[in-house]
């Protein structure tokens, strides 16, 4: 182990046992925090995640589930409790529009929130402008999610985020970055979008790129990743959710590619779990976007957000960027209707409430509400919201290393 | 003079009607749920219906069908949004070029059977598999692909089925003219010369059928097919997603095909009521929707040791039980 890896380790220890002290310690906080059960007349929220499919992209919606259980534990929207349905859309748009019909139709949900999938904003578009329903998403994955006038995803997407990481690693070696790989599932509107941002990036800066999509449903990562380095890339990012990208990281370390190209990917990696999934190898060798602050980053918010889900959500239950987007989107729907007169909540009322929402208004409620917290130093220490993947610590401006724990 | 009714076919006239009356009322009974999941049944269902004409009519395994579904959906798409055409135009679109398609991965068959014929169809399900990934679906876009760079465009309804009760509806009347359709080919000339065909094609042939045209047009129909459940599909959801038809869907939906009885018109309703409903069952209520893959292939094996006429089959013959069972017992009392 180098000097640096072990300096990072030790650091990394002790924010992770910081993180741990502070999240425990903390007491979560929801709503108007009464501490009362709620037990009037409940709320209908849905929300639409995949669960069942080529890997489970689900942890948004769960945070909203511990964060309407918070709420409804702490006096709910104004004495009434929310009802939370959370449904499975399986990867499958036939599926996705079943479950919709079956939120907004059959229940007579007033919003959906926590939304995290891969075929919603595509399948759903119709019924969300048709029916008038909000959906303030956890997650917009497809451009569709970000071009929707009802659909408000807490986060930048991973176009912005896929960007972000590869200009992250163009600055850290510059003068050494011309040529990307971007590899992406082939979901209509997902997979060339969301990588064409990098690439024109560095066609931009004088390189060339090239974006490589797969079916998610029969993943051949060995031919993926050597189809990529027939390109002779400099970097390659992993756009994929992490249940995808792991088998891909796989491939690469049967291959030796770790000293030869630079692997990072966006937000969609920044999970605790993944550098223990993609192996010792790994570490400090790959970048990852990180939207939101650090999970361990100590702030009111995050804190919050770990007591939240230690106390309401299972112990299985991903802490990571998507957990808190969930997390944020439940909040700010739940602040909006403790705005409103609990007796007239209805669906007109609900969208009419969200959309003049600051927050999502501005699309990414998210940004909105983390700047309103964020006091000035804090404001000057985030940076370009990269993620350094080896172990968890704090790197140069804002950029983290996430490792081995 | 007086029309005897002992002339009138009353029992058909009574079965019409009460197909009527549930077409009218039950899509009116359904959850928004399960509309969409009926609409989706009814797709299949046709689907089916283009495997179980070439199984039970010649004999013949087409591992190809879900691709042509594909097939058909995209072309029904890219005509829609790229023309604007009514429904039912897109729908005829797809159900011919799947058609065309299907006659395609048809020539094969002039010279293979069996386990040969049904490798080279699954390659070929796998080719379009290959193709639908590689350019994905039309979604509003102009050029041959149709690919959109801003907001995704919806297939375009039916002026008569806007809304999920009356596409269902409409959805039913389409795969009764596909039952039609295929019962006027099976009642006809195509009928007898592929029954031939079916027992022996040395004897079809010393009896003067076509061997070579009526395979081909067998495929063709079946094809067809096909893609009017791809383009009722498109047609249900508003688009169609690129990963929804890889090859593993065409086993699927031919070993489902078998399990709901290939010989009778039953057995395709079987198989899209499993295919579409049983999975939404399971997710309705919150079991694994995979699961219901497991239990499809104890429904194969059971299918294949104790009912070769599949669920169809097993139906019939308690129909005709429980039948002779009242009958003995009247026959008793009197």
């Amino acid at each position: 182990m180098t000097l640096r890896n072990t300096i990072l380790g030790i650091f990394m220890a002790a924010l992770l046992g910081c993180a741990g002290c502070t999240a425990h310690a903390a007491d979560a906080k929801c709503g108007a925090n009464t501490g009362k059960a709620a037990n009037g007349e409940p709320i209908v929220i849905g929300g639409i995640v995949s669960v069942t499919g080529p890997d489970n992209f689900s942890s948004s919606g769960l945070a909203a589930t511990a964060y309407f259980k918070c709420l409804n534990a702490n006096g709910g929207v104004n004495g009434r409790p929310i009802k939370y349905q959370l449904e499975d859309d399986g990867w499958n748009p036939e599926q996705s529009s079943q479950v919709a019909a079956k939120l907004i139709r059959d229940q007579k949900a007033v919003a959906l929130v926590g939304n995290m999938s891969f075929v919603d904003c595509g399948a759903n578009q119709g019924i969300y402008e048709k029916e008038g329903i909000m959906v303030i998403a956890g997650v917009g994955v497809p451009r569709d999610c970000f071009f929707q006038k009802n659909y408000a995803p807490t986060n930048a997407g991973p176009r912005v985020s896929n960007t972000k990481a590869v200009m992250d690693v163009a600055q850290t070696y510059p003068g050494k970055i011309k040529r990307v790989v971007c590899i992406a599932p082939n979901i209509p509107n997902l997979g060339e979008w969301s990588c064409s941002g990098a690439v024109a990036w560095i066609k931009k800066q004088g390189g060339d790129g090239k974006i490589i999509t797969f079916d998610p449903g029969s993943l051949d990562a060995t031919s993926v990743v050597l189809e990529a380095m027939a390109f002779k890339p400099d970097v390659i990012s992993v756009g994929t959710p992490k249940g995808l990208a792991v088998p891909i990281f796989a491939a690469a370390e049967e291959q030796g590619l770790a000293d030869k190209v630079h692997f990072t990917g966006p937000a969609s990696l920044y999970n605790p779990d993944f550098p223990r999934a993609i192996g010792k190898y790994w570490d400090g060798k790959v970048t990852v976007d990180m939207e939101l602050k650090a999970a361990d980053a100590g702030t009111p918010d995050m804190q919050n957000w770990l007591a939240v889900m230690d106390k309401y959500g299972q112990a299985s239950d991903p802490r990571d960027t998507f957990s808190q987007a969930g997390y944020l989107a439940a909040r700010v729907t739940a602040e909006t209707l403790l705005k409103m007169d609990a007796a007239k909540i209805d669906r007109k009322s609900v969208t009419q409430g969200l959309a003049e929402h600051q927050a999502v208004r501005k699309r990414h409620v998210v940004f909105a509400l983390v700047r309103r917290r964020r006091s000035s130093s804090q404001r000057q220490s985030r940076g370009p919201g990269v993620v350094r993947q080896g172990r968890q610590a704090r790197g140069k401006a804002g950029v983290r290393r996430v490792g081995r724990s | 003079m007086p029309i005897s009714t002992a002339r009138l076919p009353l029992r058909a006239i009574a079965v019409c009607a009460g197909a009527l009356l549930a077409l009218y009322f039950l899509p009116a009974a359904l959850s928004d749920y399960w509309l969409r999941a009926l609409i989706s049944v009814t797709a299949l269902t046709v689907a089916s219906l283009s495997v179980s004409l070439l199984f039970a009519q010649l004999g013949m395994v087409s591992l190809a069908q879900y691709g042509l579904l594909g097939v058909g959906g995209w072309f029904a798409l890219r005509i829609s949004h790229g023309l604007g055409v009514p429904f039912e135009l897109a729908l005829l679109t797809g159900g011919i070029a799947a058609a065309l398609v299907g006659l395609v991965i048809g020539l094969p068959a002039l010279r293979m059977r069996g386990l040969y014929l049904a490798i080279v169809t699954l390659m070929m399900a796998g080719a379009i598999q290959v193709l639908i990934s590689a350019f994905g679906f039309p979604d509003g876009g102009s050029g041959i692909l149709g690919k959109s760079t801003g907001t995704r465009m919806m297939m375009a309804r039916p002026l008569l089925a806007q809304n999920d009760e009356a596409y269902l509806r409409y959805a039913i009347v389409i795969a009764g003219l596909c039952y039609l359709l295929v019962l006027a080919h099976v009642r006809g000339r195509p009928g007898r010369a592929w029954a031939m065909i079916r027992r022996s094609e040395v004897c079809a042939l010393a009896g003067g059928v076509d061997i070579t045209a009526y395979k081909v047009r067998a495929f063709a129909l079946s094809g067809f097919l096909a893609g009017i459940a791809g383009g009722l599909l498109a047609g249900g959801v508003g688009q169609l997603d690129a990963s929804a038809f890889p090859a593993s869907q065409s086993i699927m939906l031919f070993a489902l095909t078998i399990v709901g009885g290939a010989y009778s018109w039953l057995g395709p309703i079987v198989a899209g009521l499993l295919l579409r409903a049983f999975p939404a069952l399971l997710n309705d209520f919150r079991i694994d929707g995979n699961i219901a893959t497991m239990i499809f292939g104890l429904g194969l094996l059971h299918a294949l040791i104790t009912a070769p006429r599949g669920v169809a089959g097993q139906l019939a013959d308690l129909v005709r039980t429980v039948r002779r069972l009242v009958g003995g017992k009247r026959k008793a009392e009197s």
